[in-house]
């Protein structure tokens, strides 16, 4: 049994065709890249996922259940940190805690413990324009994973920042999902990124979008830089940049 | 300085005082009639207050409302700004004639000055929360009151602040205009009063606490707007 499984997901927009079946799987504990043109329905495809958007035909199946078009189940990180202005970062973070029912006190304790993990140890309670991009990004992932540790939608989580900033961030996440076992989807545009941080990649077509390839990464866990220029990276890199 | 060249101008050219009072005068008939006009005071800003505090509760509720329910925001938007092409003066002796003397229509005529400017600015706030934030706390299973408490009523504030602080100066002024029509107390009455004497630096001395009262009343509000959106500070630097 898949972790997360879609199936003949398809979606119009009216006239605009969007997606024409796709088909995705998602095993316990992997991670996947989802790579495509910009266009092509790829938040689209995390909005059905996340329960925010149906489909006009097709499931979503969680842990083998139909969970599709129920919101609350999986977490979703945007390209935006989406970071409330008003909240410190401890509180930002708690949000998905107290939506689920928390109080603010409890909240806070069990967001506290993983501050330092996620580099943010002595910003609790700053105001998020006080912090970098980076940071803010970092303090948006934790949100997303204290909502639904399992299985989180990153879409184009790095998108927004500078080259340097995006790259440490990438081995940051590589080196923070080596202790948790979390299962992610993530879309991206960089295809270093989708090769350096995932197991598979899915590659879809323009829109509307099928699934057009699926890739296996051949490189060992745990990953590092020093793999971004060794042969097998830069052969599939070539590939991929070939299909897109 | 300007004061000062009034002092000199007023001196110099010898103006009659009941046509305009050196400052020096109006200085003194402020302090001669202070317990008297401090009388009258209390009674203004007890009208302003009342109107103001129900305008912006009205405002909040309805507002609210009209930012959740699409179809009535469509319905009440239009109306309420044509309300505001009638001018209020024009209105006012009706309140006269159908309430009295009283409390009650000075209260309205607040009420009238005060409403439009809250309820808009709240809207205008309500709208420009990010519809992906919206997004994000939906598929976190938020629900709409914790979605509005959470992130539209924080993000409206800064901007229901602005339109607070405008009712707030046009609260006294408002409660003037419903005393000039027919009261028994009250500054806006106190001038009819000063005004048919020729008292003109009376006149003066109530404008002049007129004007510190609006000023004061919107200090008040900056000063809550501080306290109650203290991340502002950091959005401004960044
Ligand atoms: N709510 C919506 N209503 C109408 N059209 C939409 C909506 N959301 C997305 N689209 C359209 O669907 C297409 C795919 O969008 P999107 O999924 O955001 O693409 P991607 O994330 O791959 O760049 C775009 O042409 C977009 O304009
Ligand atoms: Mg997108």
């Amino acid at each position: 049994m898949f972790k997360l499984e879609v199936r003949d997901l398809v979606k119009n927009y009216g006239d605009l065709e969007t997606l024409a079946g796709i088909n995705l799987k998602l095993s316990e504990g992997e991670f996947v890249a989802i790579v495509g043109p910009s266009g092509c329905g790829k938040s689209t495809l995390f909005n059905i996922i996340s329960g925010l958007h149906q489909p006009d035909s097709g499931q979503v199946y969680i842990d083998g259940q139909d969970v599709t078009g129920h919101t609350g189940r999986v977490s979703y990180m945007h390209q935006k940190d989406l970071l409330l202005p008003w909240k410190t970062i401890l509180d930002n973070v708690c949000l998905p805690l107290v939506i689920k029912g928390a109080n603010w006190r409890e909240a806070r304790d069990r967001a506290a413990p993983y501050f330092s993990a996620f580099g943010l140890a002595g910003f609790e309670q700053h105001y998020p324009a006080q912090l970098s991009g980076g940071m803010r990004q970092r303090a948006a992932l934790l949100r997303t994973y204290l909502f639904a540790s399992d299985i989180m939608l990153l879409d184009e989580p790095f998108g927004a920042l500078d080259a340097i900033t995006r790259r440490q961030l990438q081995l940051w996440l590589l080196a923070t999902l080596e202790r948790y076992r979390t299962s992610v989807l993530l879309i991206t545009h960089d295809v270093e990124e989708a090769i350096l941080l995932s197991d598979r990649i899915y590659i879809l077509t323009d829109r509307p979008a099928k699934v057009k390839e699926e890739i296996i990464v051949p490189l060992a866990r745990p990953r590092s830089s020093d793999m971004l220029t060794s042969m097998d990276f830069i052969a599939l890199k070539r590939r991929l940049l070939d299909l897109l | 300085m300007l004061v000062l060249l009034w002092e000199a101008l007023v001196r110099l050219f010898e103006v009659e005082s009941w046509l305009l009072p050196a400052p020096t005068e109006i200085a003194v008939a402020l302090a001669k009639d202070w317990p008297i006009l401090f009388y009258h005071m209390r009674i203004t800003v007890y009208e302003a207050l009342i109107g103001f505090v129900f305008s912006v509760v009205l405002a909040f509720l309805l507002a609210g409302l009209m930012d959740s329910l699409p179809l009535l925001r469509q319905a009440i938007y239009p109306l309420l700004v044509t309300s505001q092409t009638v001018p209020i003066i024009s209105v006012a002796p009706l309140f006269l004639i159908w309430f009295g003397y009283g409390l009650l229509p000075k209260v309205l005529v607040v009420v009238l000055v005060c409403f439009f400017p809250v309820v808009v600015s709240f809207l205008q706030g309500l709208a420009v929360v990010d519809p992906e934030l919206i997004d994000l706390l939906r598929s976190m299973g938020a629900s709409r009151l914790l979605i509005f408490r959470l992130a539209k009523l924080p993000a409206a504030l800064p901007t229901f602040f602005s339109g607070l602080k405008i009712a707030a100066t046009y609260s006294i002024m408002g409660a003037v205009i419903g005393e000039w029509l027919g009261a028994e107390a009250g500054l806006g009455y106190f001038m009819t009063l000063s005004q048919r004497s020729f008292l003109t630096a009376r006149l003066f001395a109530i404008i002049v606490v007129i004007t510190v009262l609006s000023l004061a009343l919107f200090k008040v509000i900056e000063l809550l707007e501080r306290a109650l959106t203290p991340w502002t500070r950091w959005q401004e630097e960044s």
